[in-house]
């Protein structure tokens, strides 16, 4: 079951008519394009049902605190939630550069962490000491698009828009980030309209998030 | 002075608790049940030790602590009320640690004798020497068999005496007797022209041409009342919102407390009203530097009280409480600031129980 927490009156009801004993984990996405991402795959490819996920985002919150200061203030926190998804953007740097300057910031705000292992494509899972909880972090980019000046969710919606129509490559040549070819509206209809196979060609992170986030404990 | 830590054990519905994080302003959060208002007692019963009488209720705090929720009882006759499932064969233990350091209180299960309350000593501080009461300077055996009177101990404990002696429980039961509030207060709020402040406060919000707090004459009796521009209105008359500020006002100004204990301020309060009552509070706490223990289920408060804390440069915390079907009171401390971070991520605090 998916819970979206945003706006909090409407999950505040949620929880309170369904009678949820707990959320059993709980995804945090950097911005809303992708928490909107992660909510529709969810329902497009019905992960099981029995855990519930809570899917929420820092927009407006990230200039006050970074992903992994609000990283801290959860794993403190949360007793019932054993399992942490986070959905981060690659932007300039390599997917292990950019996994390891998020654990070194976690760990620089006192969490001890793990080196963190790789379980699936682009996604990681991190082991917090004195705390039973997991951490797995998806990071979004797609590389090999190698003119984008930054790496983002969007470049996903790039190929599974080239999966739909290839002759799109010479566009994809001549744009210098991917929110260029597709916007958050395109992309999420995009997600709507796709087969399961094709999402998880083109998401695979994030399939793998959520494989390892509804997986039994 | 203030308490940075509690631990209570074999007290109403808690088994046992250990809560750290306690600040100038400490606000706690839970669901019904969960040992909030355990706490505020808590801390209430610990002051008996040092002032068995409470000034403002005219009455014993232990008999005031077995009525106050259902209006019945007394500590002779119903005490056990207050054990852990009404077993009395442990004796109530709450410890604090105040300012660094640990203090531990026992409380036990003896008949007080209200013609010579010296002889019996329901709450004690336990020390090396054995149990002292701190009203009196009793000191008993930890055996619990001979007792014997050493003001000279006391020198050694003035300042948890000074501490415990100005405790200021405010919940609902006081609040619903404007009486007994204004023959405490009113004397000494008025010979200070204090009430200038209560005015003020009451004009930024409750009731615009509020220009006087006076006392009118209503038969054979005296009661206060507010002063508009047009009219004067008896302080019972009064919205709920507007009695209830003045009160709790009232009651902060004339005592001298160093710790304030209030239960859920924001009843029949709309949020404007409720900003500019918890701003008049935390403006005291800050300037007459007393620690402040507020339960609460309502967000706008938190949200309203960080603002102000911030502003004054008062530390709060924020303590989420659970209680287990075993009695273990389990706290989740966090700063203000993570209270709006978590508001911000969608998450509601008064929720913590599903995360």
């Amino acid at each position: 079951m998916l819970i979206q927490l945003k706006p909090r009156e409407n999950s505040l009801i949620e929880i309170l008519f369904r009678k949820l004993p707990r959320v059993d984990a709980l995804v945090l996405c950097e911005g809303k394009t992708e928490s909107e991402v992660v909510k529709t795959i969810i329902k497009k490819l019905k992960f099981d049902v029995k855990k519930v996920v809570g899917v929420t985002d820092c927009e407006g919150i990230n200039t006050l605190y970074s992903i992994s200061s609000v990283m801290v203030v959860l794993t403190k926190l949360f007793k019932r939630i054993k399992t942490l998804g986070v959905v981060l953007d690659s932007e300039k740097l390599t997917v292990q550069e950019r996994i390891k300057s998020f654990v070194d910031s976690l760990r620089a705000k006192g969490l001890k962490i793990n080196e963190p292992q790789q379980v699936c494509h682009q996604t990681f899972v991190l082991c917090v000491e004195n705390y039973d909880l997991k951490i797995y972090v998806s990071i979004s980019g797609v590389h090999k698009f190698s003119n984008f000046k930054k790496h983002t969710i969007e470049d996903h919606g790039v190929l599974l828009l080239l999966l739909k129509n290839p002759n799109l490559k010479n566009l994809i040549g001549k744009s210098k980030t991917a929110q260029e070819i597709i916007s958050k509206d395109t992309l999420l209809n995009l997600i709507r309209e796709s087969g399961e196979e094709d999402l998880r060609k083109t998401f695979p992170h994030i399939c793998c998030l959520l494989r390892n986030l509804c997986a039994p404990n | 002075m203030y308490i940075e830590r509690i631990e209570v054990e074999n007290f109403r519905g808690i088994r046992k608790t250990s809560i750290d994080g306690l600040r100038q302003l400490t606000i706690l959060i839970g669901r019904n049940g969960a040992g909030k208002s355990s706490l505020l007692e808590a801390l209430y019963l610990v002051s008996s030790c040092a002032s068995i009488r409470d000034d403002i209720r005219g009455e014993i705090k232990l008999d005031y602590l077995i009525s106050r929720r259902g209006g019945r009882g007394d500590w002779n006759t119903s005490r056990d009320v207050l054990w852990y499932q009404m077993d009395t064969s442990q004796d109530i233990v709450i410890r604090l640690h105040v300012s660094g350091r640990p203090l531990e209180f026992h409380i036990f299960d003896r008949n007080i004798s209200l013609s010579a309350p010296h002889l019996e000593f329901p709450v004690c501080l336990l020390t090396e020497e054995g149990f002292i009461e701190l009203s009196n300077g009793y000191l008993i055996s930890k055996s619990g068999t001979s007792y014997t009177r050493h003001e000279d101990l006391l020198g050694k404990y003035s300042d948890v005496k000074k501490l415990l002696e100005n405790v200021l429980f405010i919940d609902h039961k006081l609040l619903s007797k404007p009486s007994l509030i204004e023959g405490y207060a009113w004397a000494k709020v008025a010979s200070k022209r204090l009430d200038k402040e209560i005015v003020s406060m009451i004009r930024d919000e409750f009731e615009m041409e509020a220009e006087g707090l006076t006392f009118l004459p209503i038969g054979k009796t005296y009661l206060l009342a507010l002063q508009t521009s047009k009219t004067t209105v008896r302080i019972d008359d009064l919205g709920d919102g507007a009695r209830i500020a003045i009160l709790i006002s009232l009651l902060l100004l004339a005592s001298n407390p160093t710790l304030v204990l209030i239960e859920e301020p924001e009843n029949h309060m709309h949020p404007a009203g409720l900003k500019s009552l918890t701003s008049f509070i935390l403006k005291l706490a800050k300037s007459r530097s007393f620690q402040l223990l507020v339960s609460t289920h309502s967000v706008e408060f938190v949200s309203i009280a960080k603002e102000v804390a911030e502003n004054l440069g008062i530390e709060a915390s924020v303590i989420y409480l659970e209680r287990n079907s075993e009695g273990v009171v389990a706290p989740r401390s966090f700063s203000l600031e993570d209270a709006e971070l978590l508001r911000k991520l969608g998450i509601d605090i008064r929720l913590l129980y599903v995360f």
